[in-house]
């Protein structure tokens, strides 16, 4: 990394780690961005540091289900959520990660910061079934109103069988909608 | 950066309609729709001929990639890579094969004449995605002749790609360490007759496109993304340069060899529909201007790096070696596992940031293979920016944002 970079990466590093509400956990490097792990409840937080540091512009949010990782089950913390972030021509791109365990899948929405991220997150709930508290418009968007289940968690199996749609529940909207 | 052309921008006639008392009606353009290319659905809630609010609805070609992903051995998603955004293939194949490659940490290694091959094909696939978009904005905003000229060029342009690639929609050409096939010795020759061709075709339909008094209607001042938007709602690519934003990946994390080509990124100033159009027209000619380069030089030499560990057999011997052949197979099958780790690499796609999200634990398949798509964040700020505008200005907003459905939706 080049020293600008390094030098950007540092001041969000110090940043977060003063901040008492972000709640730094862990920070590190992988291939094409550098990452800082905060804690669940100060996810909103951490966003906002980010946000004040400049990172203003919104790249990615998703979702990584480590169900297949025993030491991420051995510390319930089987969800990863991942929100990437750059500043406008610059090169470096930070990710800040929070761990979600299973049974308390709920963080506060990002989208006050950046609003794309409100597509972003109805996504990682349409597909995770991650609920974003202060979400404006919580609803799915790539499946229909009526789908169970939540796909991209690795206990869906990618052949399960949906409900076939009775015609009545077409014509009213579902609760997803 | 270059600047557009200036062109006055057109005052449009708001007319008063009186809020109190009317009602709002609910109108739903698509899935299905004449007009609007591709399948989203935008329920509006129209005052007369107002738009009060948008929902833009997408996801009906949602085909579960990042399931399949993974499910699948990382070479084997090449197929399915390509069907994102189906009118540039290739480019997205780069992106993944460069994303993988980074995982590899082979992306120093690269041949040189791959990574030119691998810019030339990633130009040409972003001039399609531009014929593409102004030749059906054009259709659906009456202006066909110049439909019917653009498409002609993206035909030819397609010959050209065929040529080199094989197959149109999965050409299944970009791998792991390089390229499937080399350039023909008489590919350049034919590439440099077809450039006169297609910039008379530019330019031809610019005039028309310029001096049509409907087509400057409906695109002038219409659909405004102020440049205080473009962080916040994620755009990149035409959108966000159109809107004054000059941010592409090639100039600001430049991958492959963009870094040695000298290209001009035009940028607009306000951020309207006419400027998304005007836009793509010169970035076309810029990518020309990278493809003559790449071709100048282009030098004998090796087409894909090679490692035992992932690389693919070659196919002209897995039929007659047994052990080539018994390779394939398992490749195929079981795949190669990858160095764990996590990447994030983005090229610049026809829309804007085309980013890979590649977490591997060191198995053969991706815990994780998430696309980062720039026409979802496109469709996004369609819904933001429809209110205040008129009916007729949605499918010159839609088919200028040019929302892909399969990098969409993905």
């Amino acid at each position: 990394m080049t020293s600008p970079q390094l030098q950007l990466r540092g001041k969000l590093a110090e940043t977060l780690s003063r901040s008492a509400g972000a709640r730094l956990t862990g920070s590190g490097s992988a291939r094409g961005f550098e990452w800082f792990e905060v804690s669940q409840n100060g996810w909103f937080a951490s966003a906002a540091c980010a946000a004040a540091e400049g990172w203003d512009q919104l790249i990615d949010l998703t979702v990584v289900d480590w169900h297949n990782s025993h030491a991420a089950i051995q510390n319930n913390a089987r969800y990863e959520l991942v929100l990437l972030l750059a500043q406008q021509g610059q090169t470096p791109r930070v990710a800040l990660k929070c761990k979600l365990p299973p049974d308390v899948l709920t963080v506060s929405s990002v989208s006050p910061l950046w609003a794309g991220a409100a597509w972003l997150e109805r996504e990682a709930f349409d597909l995770y079934g991650v609920r974003f508290l202060g979400h404006p418009d919580l609803r799915r968007i790539l499946l229909y109103a009526e789908f169970v289940g939540h796909p991209l968690r690795k206990d869906y199996d990618k052949q399960h069988r949906q409900p076939m749609l009775r015609k009545s529940s077409v014509t009213k909207p579902g609760p997803g909608a | 950066m270059k600047a557009l052309k200036k062109r006055a921008p057109k005052r449009r006639l708001v007319l008063d309609m009186p809020a109190a008392g009317m009602d709002t009606l609910a109108l739903v353009m698509g899935p299905d729709h004449p007009v609007l290319r591709g399948a989203v659905r935008i329920v509006l809630e129209v005052e007369g001929e107002a738009i009060a609010a948008a929902d833009v609805q997408v996801g009906f070609s949602h085909r579960g990639f990042e399931k399949e992903a993974e499910s699948t051995p990382y070479a084997n998603s090449f197929a399915l890579v390509e069907r994102l955004n189906y009118v540039s293939p290739l480019l997205n194949a780069v992106g993944f094969a460069l994303a993988l490659e980074s995982l590899l940490g082979v992306t120093q290694k690269i041949p040189e004449r791959a990574q030119l091959v691998r810019v030339i094909v990633s130009e040409l696939a972003r001039v399609a995605d531009h014929i593409n978009c102004l030749a059906t904005t054009a259709l659906s905003l009456g202006v066909s002749n110049a439909c019917h000229w653009l498409q002609r060029a993206r035909a030819e342009l397609w010959q050209l790609l065929e040529a080199v690639s094989g197959p149109r929609l999965g050409p299944s050409f970009i791998q792991l360490g390089g390229v499937a096939n080399d350039l023909d010795a008489d590919w350049p020759a034919a590439f440099h007759a077809w450039t006169p061709r297609v910039r008379r075709t530019l330019s031809h339909s610019e005039a028309l496109l310029g001096n049509s008094p409907v087509f400057r209607e409906r695109t002038v001042g219409v659909a405004c993304i102020k440049p205080a938007l473009i962080g916040a709602w994620g755009l990149s690519g035409p959108v966000a340069r159109a809107s004054g934003v000059a941010v592409d990946v090639r100039k600001d994390a430049p991958y492959l060899c963009y870094d040695s080509f000298d290209f001009d990124v035009p940028v607009g100033s306000h951020g309207d529909n006419w400027d998304r159009y005007a836009l793509r027209m010169e970035e076309m000619r810029q990518s020309l201007r990278i493809v003559e380069q790449a071709l100048k030089r282009l030098r004998p030499g090796p087409i894909c790096y090679r490692e035992a560990a992932w690389s693919p057999p070659s196919k002209d011997t897995i039929k007659t070696d047994p052990s080539n052949h018994l390779l394939h197979h398992a490749q195929a099958i079981f795949g190669t596992p990858m160095p764990a780790g996590q990447v994030y690499s983005a090229v610049e796609g026809a829309n804007g940031e085309l980013g890979f999200f590649v977490v591997s634990d060191g198995s053969a398949r991706p815990v994780k293979c998430r696309v980062r798509s720039p026409s979802f964040m496109n469709a996004a700020v369609l819904a933001h920016v429809l209110p205040g505008h008129f009916l007729a200005d949605v499918v010159p907003s839609y088919a200028l944002l040019n929302i892909v459905g399969g990098e969409c939706d993905r």
